[in-house]
């Protein structure tokens, strides 16, 4: 069973926060759920929508497909008719659609309960009829949400559900039913959420960072959750000073870290080559959204993959890291943590919009076995001593680092090359040691990662980096024919060696830039030269069943 | 320790001493100061004291500063920077550093021209100043740096200048403020700023006396004669005052662990 439904509407009259109400009482009825929303770069006016994939078992992105659309807008009918099994409507909207049409006097109900915003709400209502499911989810979520507010509009809007809910059973017919499933401890969350939960859970105390969409949410996550876990946050006065303030934390001994989308990246290059030249541990997480410039805002794109890989001047080595669903955001986060503290090298986290904000159903974390694999690590850190050498030479390229508070510990960690004392100095000898010692430390991370997942056994691989990871794993579900899949969720150090085994495979790249950055890495790293590639670089998520075809098209 | 690598006559000499001197007499331990640099000529300076050290970016010292700081409220962090790294490359930080009060100390090196690439002009240069990238002279006015800390909420304005005696007592007396203070010392730069000579100080500066009216300050500050001496003071809640996760113990004391169920919770 599977149920996918829209909503659209125009942007700023809570489309979204609607939607995910419906997600929200289909997850506590113990389904399955995964929502993703498009809306344009402005706070009024413009068009929203909303895609709710609901299902009995794991789904893992959004559909092309829509069973139902919501449509509160003539607008929505316009874009989205076309595409929809069956349209949800006012009355007033009936005349212009096409096909199976659900007209319901849904402004003359709200208006007879007092508002006609509560229009939203008998929509809401009679999509739960259509569908089978019963109210008490979505009654309760109403009474959380407007928690705040006079008993009367709690009770209005309790009563515009069930007007709603009244009229789609005794008026309408709809193919797709969906019943309650066994309930599991499952949360609704999205990728920039669990960020903050893993780097919460990590013991992240500090973050600096400017606002940039698609990132903005973890600078205000972190903020919402300061005061519960003793984090301090600061909104600086721009990204210069949020990657400078996060090594200044990350140097005086505190789990730090930022974020931000390309062009605060951009900002942050110079900083980048701090944190590596002065190996202070910090993290940042990068949201990617289409460049360049200012690009497409709020839409999704995988283009800075390259640019992750090698901004700032020079060559340092740094950690990717590229998630590919919120789970891995919330134990890649953590375990960033770690590799940035126990390698004191800048670690990034790299995301786009499509992950950063699309929400799936998934084990609870504080249930989930997996979290206890994830041990805080803080490295080498020295009580200090006469003979204390900040950047001593040492076999695996980690010198034992001592926090400011600490006695015979003092040094000064500094963006020029630098001695063993970290004193500057220019002699040649000392500028190999000390970039092979940089080098060094990443050489020992590499062998302490373990190889990428390949799911499947077939000839024909494709692979793919990122929020991809969700589609593709949907689109083998329906695709007529069998591929493998694996999935890089670390960029760099980059798995050459098990790469390397795949030689012979006929491998298909997937990903969201237009000149196919995983493939240049990818024959840089092997010499595999990969032919296959699709490509979307039109600021939207892949979607499965798209994506089954193309690939079908190259086996 | 490292040997200064600065120009016989430079005022960096004086600064270093004044820093050394001040700390000393304030009996703090060395472990427990941070001095954070950028990059410059006296940028240098966390080599040469007895202490923990960052040298950073050019004009991302403040920065790095707050950062330290909030992490470790117990730190006394000093931050040093030239006229360049200050105003110019840095100048969004400053005035962001006056505004938030955090509550560091920070002492620029303000000699009017560029030393470390040898000689350009700065955001402090007076209007005309012939040097190699204004080899027909400036055309801006300069910043000047009393004036804007006051108006943008330091609360700890002074002003010195290197070869002055007073300038210890007065890094002294910005370190113990609590909040954000500016010592502005006017600096020799015998190498490339010729004009600005110790003969050229004594006639074109004043001893001043700290005000706590705003107004009657910035009116001293944009006076004829530079002022010299502390010129504003006043008490306001410091940045890292105002945030009650660090009142009791510094962020970096805190454990690690935590248990996230509560955030989870949001999320059912």
């Amino acid at each position: 069973m599977k149920f996918n439904w829209r909503i659209g509407g125009e942007a700023g009259k809570g489309i979204i926060n609607l939607g995910q109400i419906f997600a929200k009482a289909c997850l506590r009825d113990g389904l399955k759920v995964f929502s993703y929303a498009e809306y344009p770069s402005l706070i009024r006016g413009g068009h929203n929508y909303l895609n709710v994939s609901v299902s009995d078992e794991n789904v893992y992105s959004h559909s092309s497909k829509v069973d139902l659309l919501l449509a509160l807008d003539k607008e929505t009918i316009v874009k989205h008719n076309k595409s929809s099994s069956a349209v949800l409507c006012d009355v007033s909207l009936s005349k212009i659609t096409k096909g199976k049409c659900y007209a319901i006097p849904m402004q003359e109900i709200a208006k007879d309960l007092g508002n006609v915003l509560y229009q939203n709400i008998v929509a809401i209502g009679a999509t739960l009829g259509l569908v089978g499911l019963d109210l008490k989810q979505l009654d309760k979520l109403l009474k959380e949400t407007f928690s705040h507010k006079d008993k009367n509009v709690i009770n209005a809007n309790l009563k515009a559900a069930k007007a709603g809910w009244d009229y789609a059973k005794e008026n309408f017919k709809f193919d797709i039913k969906i019943s309650p499933a066994k309930k599991e401890d499952r949360i609704f969350i999205s990728g920039n959420d669990a960020i903050v939960a893993g780097a919460i859970n990590a013991g992240c105390k500090f973050i600096s960072a400017y606002p940039m969409t698609p990132a903005t949410s973890i600078l205000t996550g972190m903020a919402k959750y300061s005061r519960d876990y003793n984090i301090v946050v600061k909104h600086t006065e721009d990204e210069l000073a949020s990657i400078n303030m996060a090594i200044g934390a990350g140097f005086t001994g505190v789990r730090s870290m930022t974020c931000t989308s390309g062009g605060g990246f951009a900002l942050m290059s110079e900083g980048l080559g701090l944190a590596a030249q002065t190996e202070t541990p910090v993290v940042i997480a990068v949201s990617q959204r289409p460049g360049p410039a200012t690009g497409l805002a709020t839409r999704s794109g995988q283009g800075d993959l390259q640019f992750a890989l090698h901004s700032s001047q020079d060559s340092f080595p740094r950690v990717v890291i590229a998630p590919g669903d919120v789970n891995e955001c919330f134990y890649l986060t953590q375990q960033a943590f770690n590799i940035a503290e126990k390698y004191q090298i800048p670690v990034v986290i790299l995301v786009d919009k499509f992950l950063s904000t699309a929400h799936s159903s998934v084990h609870n974390f504080s249930m989930n076995l997996f979290s206890k694999r994830i041990k805080i690590e803080r490295g080498k850190i020295a009580t200090g001593s006469a003979k204390y050498k900040r950047y001593l030479i040492t076999k695996d390229g980690i010198s034992p680092r001592t926090l400011p508070g600490t006695k015979n510990g003092e040094f000064v960690a500094s963006s020029y090359e630098h001695d063993e004392h970290g004193a500057e100095c220019e002699d040649k000898e000392n500028k190999i040691d000390m970039t092979d010692k940089r080098y060094k430390k990443f050489e020992v991370l590499a062998k302490e990662l373990s190889d990428p997942k390949l799911f499947g056994n077939s000839n024909n691989v494709v692979v793919s980096w990122g929020s991809t990871k969700g589609v593709v794993r949907e689109s083998r579900k329906i695709c007529k024919k069998d591929f493998a899949h694996i999935h890089l969720s670390f960029i760099s150090p980059f798995p050459t060696k098990f790469f390397n085994k795949l030689s012979k495979k006929n491998l298909i790249v997937v990903e969201g830039n237009k000149t196919s950055q995983l493939s240049d890495l990818i024959r840089k790293e092997t010499g595999i030269e990969i032919k296959h590639k699709i490509l979307r670089y039109d600021g939207r998520p892949f979607d499965p069943e798209n994506l089954a075809k193309e690939v079908s098209k190259l086996i | 320790m490292n040997i200064p690598t600065w120009c016989p006559g430079c005022g960096d000499y004086m600064i270093l001493a004044a820093i050394r001197k001040a700390i000393q007499e304030l009996k703090i331990s060395s472990e427990d100061v941070l001095i954070v640099s950028g990059i410059g000529c006296g940028s240098k300076m966390p080599h040469y004291v007895n202490a923990y050290g960052f040298e950073g970016l050019h004009g991302r010292a403040l920065p790095v500063a707050t950062g330290a700081k909030l992490a470790n409220n117990k730190l006394h962090v000093i931050v040093i920077s030239g006229d360049g790294d200050a105003y110019g490359i840095g100048g969004n930080h400053f005035l962001h550093s006056c505004r938030r009060n955090i509550n560091i100390t920070y002492i620029t090196q303000d000699n009017s021209v560029y030393g470390l690439t040898r000689g350009q002009t700065s955001p402090t240069s007076p209007q005309g100043m012939k040097t190699n990238s204004t080899p027909f002279g400036a055309l801006e006015q300069p910043v000047n740096p009393l004036t804007l800390a006051i108006t943008q909420g330091a609360t700890f304005v002074s002003q010195e200048a290197s070869h002055n005696i007073e300038l210890a007592n007065t890094v002294k007396q910005a370190i113990k403020h609590k909040g954000f203070s500016l010592v502005n010392v006017l600096q020799l730069c015998p190498s490339f700023n010729k004009h600005n000579d110790i003969q050229w100080f004594n006639k074109n500066t004043k001893q001043i006396k700290t005000q706590k009216n705003k107004y009657k300050a910035i009116e001293i500050a944009e006076s004829s004669k530079l002022p010299i001496g502390v010129l504003y003071q006043i008490k306001r809640k410091t940045y890292d005052e105002q945030e009650p996760q660090i009142s009791k113990i510094p962020l970096v004391k805190q454990s690690l662990k935590v248990n996230i169920n509560k955030l989870l919770n949001d999320f059912i």
